[in-house]
């Protein structure tokens, strides 16, 4: 397939090539098009690019277009005819077509070398000025390249570019700002009178593409200007407040130094960095350059945040800030620092902001992480290292989470380490001694926190730094020693290595260090072990402990709790007399309906007290709906009962209500079958239901009543058996069968369906192949069908036609 | 902005546009590196990654959206921008699929040209962006009729 296409394309070029020799213009505009798209599939077109200029110069918009595309695909600064190009530019600039204009602008941004910067920057200049606003807004943004292409355009054409700045049209305006924000980027000096123009532009804006672009310009102009920083402190918060991610992000990178600002930057940027989509997490991890004190964990599972954070730089160091480290290095120049794998450890990200540290200690949040990373930062980078070192041992550091205070302990002896061994180089014995002595007074604070690796972090550095206090005493050098502590690297040990070490010979793990406990331990511990009993058992315990009122308190007390509990299934009904507030209760057995009807409650306890089921028994379920508690209790009323129904007699057995053997808590459904007798079939027959039942919930219980109605027709009796034709013609033969027909006009159905749908509802088995001819005859339209029955009963053969007309009229 | 480009899944291109002068051998060797680079991230990683400088990705449907911008541009802003080509992709073709990318490539350049200018948002409205398009579309048919009607009668 790669062949072919090869050839393909290879014969497509040919093709090409001989539609460009031709005259006609369209054809060749078409061919340059074909060419676009083939540079675009990775084929080289540099040999067309007269052909390009040709179809470049075409008076029709259409083909000029296509010339101009496919210049600014291919044509560049190795491009040897591009000067051809200049000529047929200024015309097209100066065309009293604005699109003709327009394309050629487009087209030039993307091939404008110096050369034609040069020669064109007069003509651009004044389209900044033309009365289209179209041609202003890419005048204006062109010029920008023409700017880096050809630097010494931009003096004459500053005056004008600023008056873009208060264009009538908002499209031009957004443009010049683009320009200047872009241009400001790289020499912020030059365009600082501008803010208050820019100021004015941020207040009064709405457009948000315009305004993240002058937030851009002020974050490159603040640093300069400190005043600056101040005055745009409200319009920025209320910003801030407006809007979300996106400014927000500019916001944090030109951020002046105002605490409060910083709160609610820090404020927004945490809930950035607990969003759950990714792309949040990468944003707020800010650069270091944007001084921002942040008090936040990245999860650490959270590659894309700890690719972003880029490696500190020294320029920072220097400023006395604290290095935003992390763990691991970024996996090499080129993408891939992404993935899980990549980096693992905990990561918190560490801002000083400028002058902290007079600031305290509030402000800093010590980086977790790889020690040795932070020790060499540190022992080569700090220019003051006393004065950090004196910060970190401050009693406000106690304060922190005793993460960071772990921390802390153990970069403050990387920190005393280099010091040490500064002052010992420099020859200064007594600044040494000052150091440890200063050790020895902060570290004592550490050594009582409650943290315990703090805790014996600092008691371990509490030892070493006195043992080296005595060394010093005697004048022996110690710093070589003490560095050395920290000489080498430490990997991070995995979760699982622990179990890797293969255990000693004679060594039990499992055996009791100490003496087991003795014995009085053991008694407190009895008492736990009859609380796991069943109350019941528990109960019994204590019985003979106590008195007979206690008893019988203690008897109530229970068994209220388990009438309450709806969890507790009733024992099997004994007179139930501690239920006093319900009415009489007997013991039926249980006996199964068959209800369809699910009953839906939510949300409640129920105490179902039970059924009062009108008809004889036939099967049904019945299904308890989720979120509905029914407790097994013995059922309350009997009752009599009638059927709606004026065809049927009477049923004759009376039952009492009937028990629905479970109880349902929340959420659960369940299912109990109750049986019904139906004492004749012959006629249609209703069942008229009530289900009672206590819902329980936390105001208390309800006593609830859910009737139910179901009818049974003569149908429903019905069973299907399959009859072969033997049988069948017998049975029509029989005289003691009583007959009866019905007919039903006005049948639209096939007589195919209508069978289908009579045997499905009234579960006969039939068959239509033979009577399928019959109806042949008829024309469209309606049609009748007659039905003869035969049955022992009449009644039931009355009824059940009833029924079969009934159906029959839907068809 | 330096440069956007559009690919398919199977890592077929089908935009480019650059915003800086590039030679073809060295477009050809970024665009392949990308693609690559792209194409072999899981769909839950996010959007963003760092390649020299700085790449946003967005995939919509079957097509990769990918911008390349410097270090100081803001991000989301130029997620803002694929949404906003996109979205005026849609509104001219009406739902929009890569079929129309392929078979309408330099409808899809000209509206991107409207859009964007040096790799600069050239017009935040997307209504003027539909209408600039629109005039032009409507220029090129004027041309057009004219011509036939020359070229029926014998003149060309």
């Amino acid at each position: 397939y790669l062949q072919a296409s090869a050839k393909y394309i290879s014969q497509c070029i040919d093709e090409i090539k001989q539609e460009l020799k031709q005259d006609n213009i369209a054809v060749k505009a078409n061919a340059v098009c074909k060419l676009t798209y083939l540079q675009m599939l990775g084929y080289d077109i540099s040999w067309a690019a007269f052909n390009i200029i040709e179809v470049m110069s075409a008076s029709k918009f259409t083909f000029k277009r296509i010339g101009y595309l496919a210049a600014s695909q291919c044509f560049h600064e190795g491009t040897d005819v591009i000067m051809l190009t200049t000529n047929q530019i200024r015309k097209d600039l100066s065309s009293p077509s604005q699109y003709d204009t327009g394309v050629a602008l487009t087209g030039l941004s993307c091939f404008v070398t110096p050369d034609l910067a040069r020669d064109l920057a007069n003509d651009i200049m004044t389209l900044m000025s033309h009365t289209k606003p179209y041609i202003r807004k890419k005048a204006v943004l062109i010029m920008y390249k023409v700017f880096l292409k050809y630097p010494e355009s931009l003096r004459p054409a500053f005056p004008r570019l600023k008056e873009k700045l208060e264009d009538p049209d908002p499209g031009v305006q957004s443009a010049a700002v683009n320009v200047i924000c872009e241009l400001a980027r790289r020499n912020p000096k030059n365009y600082l009178s501008l803010a208050p123009l820019f100021f004015k532009l941020m207040t009064s804006s709405t457009n948000n593409w315009v305004l993240i672009k002058i937030i851009k310009l002020f974050g490159a102009l603040t640093p300069l200007e400190p005043r600056l920083g101040k005055k745009l402190i409200e319009p920025l918060t209320n910003l801030i407040h407006r809007f979300s991610v996106s400014v927000l992000i500019s916001l944090s990178s030109g951020m002046p130094n105002h605490s409060a600002s910083i709160q609610l930057c820090v404020q927004k940027l945490r809930i950035l960095i607990e969003d759950s989509d990714q792309n949040c997490e990468f944003l707020s991890v800010p650069a270091p350059g944007a001084c921002v004190a942040l008090g936040l964990s990245i999860p650490h599972d959270s590659p894309v945040g700890l690719a972003r954070a880029p490696a500190c730089s020294i320029d920072m160091l220097y400023q006395g800030f604290w290095p935003v480290t992390r763990p691991g290095a970024r996996t090499g120049a080129s993408g891939a620092s992404e993935g899980p794998g990549a980096l693992a450890p905990p990561f918190q990200v560490l801002s000083v902001w400028p002058g902290a540290w007079g600031w305290g200690s509030a402000h800093v949040t010590p980086v977790a992480g790889r020690p040795a990373h932070r020790a060499l930062l540190v022992r080569r980078h700090l220019q003051e290292p006393q004065q950090t070192l004196e910060a970190m041992l401050r009693p406000k550091v106690t304060t922190l989470p005793g993460h960071i205070q772990a921390v802390y302990v153990q970069n403050v002896v990387k920190l005393y380490a280099s010091i040490l061994q500064q002052k010992e180089q420099a020859a200064e014995p007594e600044a040494a001694q000052d150091v440890t002595q200063l050790m020895v007074e902060r570290l004592p604070q550490f050594v009582q926190s409650a943290d315990l690796e703090v805790q014996e972090r600092a008691s371990c550095v509490l030892q070493l730094v006195k043992h080296i206090q005595k060394l010093q005493a005697k004048d022996v050098p110690v710093a070589e020693e003490v560095s050395a502590l920290f000489a080498g690297e430490l990997n991070p040990v995995a979760p699982k290595a622990q179990k890797k070490v293969p255990v000693p010979e004679g060594l039990d793990l499992d055996a009791w260090i100490n003496e087991p406990p003795s014995d009085s331990e053991s008694e407190d511990e009895k008492p736990k072990a009859i609380f796991h009993d069943e109350e019941q058992r528990h109960a019994k315990q204590r019985q003979p402990e106590a008195e007979e009122e206690e008893l019988a308190r203690r008897r109530e007390a229970r068994k209220q709790e388990q009438a309450n509990n709806p969890f507790y299934i009733k024992s099997s009904p004994s007179p139930q007399k501690r239920y006093q507030d319900m009415p009489g209760v007997e013991h039926i057995p249980v006996v199964q309906i068959d209800l369809s009807v699910p009953l839906k409650v939510p949300g409640k306890y129920l105490h179902r007290r039970g059924v009062k089921a009108k008809r004889d028994r036939e099967t049904q379920t019945l299904k308890q709906a989720p979120g509905s508690q029914l407790a097994a209790q013995s059922p309350t009323r009997g009752s009599n009962s009638r059927t709606a129904s004026p065809a049927a007699p009477e049923g004759s057995s009376v039952h009492d209500g009937v028990p629905v053997p479970f109880q349902l808590p929340p959420g659960i459904s369940n299912e109990a079958q109750f049986v019904f007798t139906i004492q004749s079939i012959v006629m249609a027959q209703k069942l008229k239901g009530t289900l009672s039942f206590i819902a329980k919930n936390d105001e208390g219980s309800t006593h609830e009543k859910l009737d139910f109605k179901l009818h049974f027709s003569c149908t429903s009796y019905l069973v299907t058996t399959p009859c072969y034709s033997d049988a069948f013609a017998k049975l029509l033969e029989s005289g003691d069968l009583s007959m009866s027909s019905i007919k039903v006009d006005g049948i639209s159905m096939s007589f195919q369906n209508l069978l289908a749908k009579i045997c499905f509802h009234h579960h006969f088995s039939g068959k239509a192949s033979d009577v399928a001819g019959r109806w042949g005859g008829f024309t469209r339209g309606e049609k009748s069908v007659s039905v003869d029955g035969k049955c022992s009963d009449a009644t039931l053969l009355s009824n059940l036609l009833a029924e079969m007309k009934a159906t029959l009229a839907e068809c | 902005m330096q440069f956007m480009l559009l690919f398919s899944r199977q890592g077929k291109l089908r935009l480019q546009k650059w915003y800086v002068p590039l030679s073809d051998k060295e477009k050809k060797k970024i665009t392949r590196e990308l693609v690559q680079t792209v194409l072999a991230r899981k769909p839950k990683m996010c959007s963003f990654l760092e390649w020299r400088d700085l790449k946003i990705v967005k995939r919509y449907a079957s097509l990769y959206f990918c911008c390349a911008i410097e270090d100081q541009d803001n991000e989301l802003i130029t997620l803002e921008i694929i949404h906003r080509y996109v979205e005026l992709l849609d509104k001219y073709f009406g739902s929009v699929c890569e079929l129309d990318i392929i078979f309408n490539f330099e409808k899809a350049y000209f509206i991107l040209d409207e859009f964007l200018l040096g790799g600069e948002v050239q017009e935040t409205s997307k209504k003027n962006v539909l209408k600039a398009i629109e005039q032009a579309d409507l220029l090129q048919e004027e041309a057009e009729t004219p011509r036939s009607v020359l070229e029926e009668i014998g003149l060309t």
